[in-house]
Parts: C-alpha cells; structure tokens; sequence
C-alpha cells in the first residue's frame, strides 16, 4: 500500500509527459485526454485559487475587520469593489450584459493610468539614462579606454572601448529605425534603416540562443525525470 | 539531622536545572547587547516606508544573533510589521519596512515608526531588549523624484491634441509601410479560398499589458476585413477580462460591416489561466481545425514557438508581433511575417487609418524625436562631466 501512494503521483507525472509528447507524432487520443485533464486541473484550481487567494483575504477579511471595527466608510468601499467585480456575471445574458462594460472600463482605465509612470520610469528614463551612463556612473563614449586601447591593444581593452559606443548607436539607429511617420526617403530614416535591423537581428539571435538552451535545459530535466529518477524510485520502493 | 541533609540535597538536585539555565543564558548577559541602530524615513512617499540601519556593537562571539522589529506605533497601540533576525558577522545592514497596517489609509498621512532592538538565540526568540527608538515618517502628495515622467505625460498628451486635432480637420498623415500588415488581405483571403477558419491570439497578457491593448486595437480591422468574406474566425483567451473586450470588439466590427449574423459568442472563448494548458489547448485546436491564417499578436512568452510551430505545422499563414524581446526571434524564425516590437503598436493606425490612432502614432514619433534628442545633448554633456540630463531629467 505504502508503494502504490509512493509510486502514484509520479508514475502518473511520467503517463502524462509521454502523452503530452505524443502530440509531436499526430494529434491523437491519448494527447486529447492528458490536454482536457491539463486545462481541466488548471480552471479548477484557479477558481480555488481566486476564492482562497483573492475573494476571502482581500474582500472577505478586510470587510469584517473594517465593520467589527467600526471603519463603515472603508467597509462601504470594499463592498462597492465587490459589488462592480459581480456585474461581470451580466454576461450571462444578453439583456445585462452591458452592464459588464463597467468593471471592463475600470480595469482597462484604472491600468493605462496606472502604467504611465513606471512604463516611463523603467522603459523610458533608465533606459535612456543607461545610454548616458553605465551603472558605475562613467561614461558610455569614454575616450579614456580608447586611450587604454591604445596603449595596450589587447582583445580585452578592445571590448571594452567599443562596447559603450556600439549601445550608444545601437540604441539611437533602433530608436530611428521604429519612427512610423516619417517617409522611407527621409534621409536619415533610409541610411539608418539597414544598420539598424543588422543590430536588431543581432540582438535577437543572442536572444534566441540564450531562450533555446533554457528550454534544452527544461528538456534535459524532463527527460532525467523519466529515465533517471521515476525508475530509480521504482526501484528502491519496489525492489528494497 | 539526617533528613535534614537528606532533604536538602534533594531539594538541591531539583533546583540545579534552573541555575543551569540560567548558566546558559549568563552567556548572553556577559555581555551588554549594544548596536547603533538608525531610523531612515523614505523621501517623497505616502509616509509608509522606513529604512532601518542596524550596525552591532558587539563581537560575534559576544552576541551572536539579534532580533530587530519595527512597529507602527499608534496612540492607543503598536502593532508589529515586520521583524528581522540578524546574525553578527560585525556588518552594518539595511532592512526596508513598510509601516502599512490593518486600517489601510487611502491616503497619505503621517506614521510613527517604533524600533526594538533585542538579543536573540539561533531560534530567533526574544533575550534581551536594549533599542527602542521612534521616529515620525512625513509625507508627500507629489513624488518629485519622478517629475520628469510628469512632464513627459504632460508634452505627450500635448502632442496627441495637436495631432489628433489636425488629423480630425483632414490632414492626411503618412505612415510608412509594415510589411507583415500588407500580408493581412492574402492571409485572410487564402483562408477563404480554403475554407478554413482564421484564429487571432491575443496573447496570454492581461489588460495591464500595452500589447494585448494594441492588439485588442488590431482585432477591429482584421475582424472587418475577414466579415466581408464571411470567414469564421476564433479568437481563444487566457484572461476573462481580455475574452469580455475581445467578444465587445468583434461584435462592434461585425456590425459595422453590417454583417452582425457573423458574431457568435462561442467564437471568441475563453479555454484557460494556465499558460502551457492554454498552449497546448490552442495548439490542439489548431491541429485539429487546421487553420488557414493565423494571427498571433499581443503579450506572449515561453508559449510563443509553440503556436507558431504548431501552426506552422498546419500549413497556415501567420502574421504574429508581439513586444516581448525574448520571444520577437522565435517569431522570426517559425511565423510568416512578423510585427516586430514598437510596429505592433502602430498596426491598429496602419490598419484602420482612423485620425484617432493615426494623430497618436504621429504624437510617439514625434516624443521620440525629442527623446533622441535629450539623449543626443545628455551624452554630448556627459563626456565633459555635466551631468544635468542624468541628475535631474532622465533619472534612474
């Protein structure tokens, strides 16, 4: 008995990969059933996840505590929250369900304002700033390492002289290279055009190759799971 | 007499345990706990943060383990926060707090931070208290660490007036060619020819993600374009939110080409949360309806090779765009045409060409051109050591 609860779980773990790579030999039965237990699991566990997670510590719990301690003002304005969070139920029919536009506008609304400042901070700011200055403070276009260059022409001070002002002009040909009103004969528009999708294209590949062996290495883990571990374990709980 | 002794030294081996202890815990009380211990209110908040610098006083081997809580002291309470085991290695540390409590205030006000510094064991209990500071955090309505993304907003807005104004009044705006939306006419008819349906992918984000907003945009033309051949189109969601707007938008844009028979509900869906249920839902679906065009435009990530392969797999054209950097090459490599970036925010103009979005594509390129320029005088003033540009507009 104590081998089968120990052996479960994980003998079900490796059916259910399996199943799952069935899918890259055709679409078949077995891959349909480990998908609808896939998605199945998943909506119920978010629906767990949401009620224990979301409704009762941020709603639930807060309400209490507000009208035990008297704070009705605060306690009105959680059950406010709550009550437009329910008008998304108005979809369910068609006479209603305007009324599910309410909490979509506030969400979507409540968000776009939200993101500006940080959108601006991280993306626009820092982003910017790091194109002036690298995070010890000195400058990107440093003369000073040319000079080091120079000096000693060795592989190392080469990289280092040119890796501030490749981003400098890496960033000002992208940024140059996304401007979508401007003529195509401009002429800074069509003699940045090219160098800059070189740098883009450049940057995706090292991209791509850093993506592509995380998920190797997913796949690697996978496959110890299946072949390693899993007859490892039927091993010591069947054969001990 | 006898008994005397006897009792006594009973009485003795009984007692012994407690002076034992107190033996032991005599290690700690050798030595006064000592710690200099600094409370740091956070500039420019809402009067909720505290930084706290703590720097022992004592050798490791004097004291070795402390305990550090921050309250917020209120006039009738303290209530504990946060609290922070520190073990000695005779280096000063710095611990972050945030003095928000049960009686959540909306808005900013003032609070009374309250340190107590005690002398701890390695299972984090309470020896001996030796610090107990407070301090009154102030508060600010305006965070004038982020002005600049005040006035950014600010010129911003300025520009998309002028912009959407003067495209109102008939201006007729360029916008330069994108090469996967000039792909989105064939993709839809080849999928009529065929007779299979199209599927639009709105990514996995939610509504907080600008992709999945643009993208959202997207749908209206696309869905216009495929009402005038009568090809059905689904569109599968991870979010319900985002299903809700999806299912508005679709029905709008078959209303408009007064084909409102077309919309069906169950078209646009709603499979699942989970991120690889979703991606291996939508790649069976694909699989199994094989198809003719698919679009896979807004926020994706790890999932991105997975529709494009499978999809690619089906024979079905793709045009996909997306602005996340790490997923952009997967895109490359697997899709038709791909949207690369900032050019899925301007697919929506492109497409519909309405003045709104169009006077708005105008107002970025324009935000842009003096962005570059900033940068341009920053890194000019940068090399002589004037660092106005970093310090006070583009701050990190």
């Amino acid at each position: 008995m104590e081998a089968i609860s120990i052996l479960f779980w994980p003998t079900i773990a490796v059916l259910l990969s399996v199943a799952i790579y069935t899918f890259l030999w055709k679409d078949n039965m077995v891959y349909k059933i480990a998908e609808h237990i896939f998605m199945g699991v998943s909506v119920g566990y978010s629906i767990a996840y949401s009620y224990h997670k979301i409704l009762v510590p941020k709603l639930w719990v807060p309400v209490k505590r507000f009208l035990s301690q008297g704070n009705y003002i605060l306690a009105i304005y959680f059950i406010l929250g709550g009550l437009i969070g329910l008008l998304y139920i108005s979809r369910f029919t068609d006479k209603t369900s305007w009324l599910s536009r309410y909490p979509i506008a506030i969400t979507v609304g409540f968000y776009a304002g939200f993101r500006i400042v940080p959108v601006w901070m991280t993306m626009v700011s820092k982003q910017l700033n790091a194109t002036i200055k690298d995070p010890t403070g000195s400058p990107l276009l440093n003369g000073k390492l040319f000079e080091a260059f120079f000096n000693n022409p060795t592989w190392g001070n080469f990289i280092n002289a040119i890796n501030g002002p490749l981003i400098v002009v890496g960033v000002l040909l992208v940024l140059i290279y996304f401007f979508f009103s401007f003529s195509n004969d401009n002429f800074v528009v069509k003699i940045s055009r090219k160098p800059a999708l070189v740098i883009l294209m450049l940057g995706f590949g090292g991209a791509f190759g850093y993506t592509f062996m995380a998920r190797i290495s997913l796949f690697i883990g996978r496959m110890n799971f299946i072949f390693s571990e899993w007859p490892e374990l039927i091993k010591s709980t069947l054969g001990g | 007499m006898k008994k005397i002794i006897f009792i006594f030294i009973i009485i003795t081996i009984l007692i012994s345990p407690i002076f034992s202890e107190k033996t032991e815990n005599n290690e700690f009380d050798e030595f006064d706990p000592k710690a200099r211990v600094k409370i740091i209110d956070k500039p420019q908040d809402e009067g909720t943060h505290v930084y706290v610098e703590f720097k022992p006083l004592n050798k490791p081997d004097e004291v070795k383990y402390y305990l550090l809580e921050v309250y917020n002291k209120k006039a009738d309470s303290e209530e504990l926060v946060s609290s922070f085991k520190i073990e000695n290695k005779g280096k000063s540390l710095r611990f972050s707090s945030t003095l928000e409590d049960s009686t959540y205030s909306p808005w900013p006000k003032s609070r009374t931070a309250l340190i107590k510094a005690y002398s701890s064991n390695k299972k984090g209990e309470k020896l001996n208290q030796f610090v107990s500071k407070t301090m009154k955090t102030n508060y600010s309505w305006f965070n004038i660490n982020k002005l600049s993304a005040f006035l950014g907003v600010v010129i911003f807005l300025i520009l998309v007036y002028i912009f959407i104004k003067k495209a109102r009044t008939g201006t007729k705006f360029f916008i330069r060619k994108i090469p996967g939306l000039d792909a989105v006419d064939s993709a839809v008819g080849r999928a009529t020819e065929m007779g299979k349906p199209i599927y639009y992918v709105p990514g996995i984000g939610t509504t907080s993600q600008i992709a999945t907003l643009a993208s959202l945009n997207i749908l209206a033309p696309i869905t216009r374009k495929v009402a005038k051949f009568s090809t059905p189109l689904k569109v599968p969601n991870r979010d319900p939110v985002v299903m809700s707007i999806a299912q508005d938008v679709v029905q709008e844009a078959y209303m408009a080409e007064g084909r409102p028979d077309l919309f069906d509900s169950n078209d646009v869906f709603f499979l699942t949360r989970q991120q690889f249920a979703f991606a291996g839902s939508v790649s069976g679906l694909f699989k199994r309806e094989k198809p003719g065009a698919v679009f896979l435009l807004g926020k994706f990530y790890a999932e991105s090779l997975i529709f494009a392969e499978t999809a690619n797999d089906v024979g079905a054209i793709q045009i996909a765009g997306t602005d996340s950097v790490s997923q952009i090459p997967f895109f490359i490599a697997a899709c038709d045409y791909t949207l690369i970036g900032e050019e899925l925010f301007a697919a929506s103009g492109y497409l519909s060409r309405d003045p709104l979005i169009v006077g708005t594509t105008k107002a970025q390129d324009y935000l842009k051109a003096l962005l570059i320029i900033l940068l341009f005088i920053g890194i000019i003033l940068n090399i002589f050591d004037i660092d106005i540009i970093t310090d006070y507009i583009l701050q990190r």
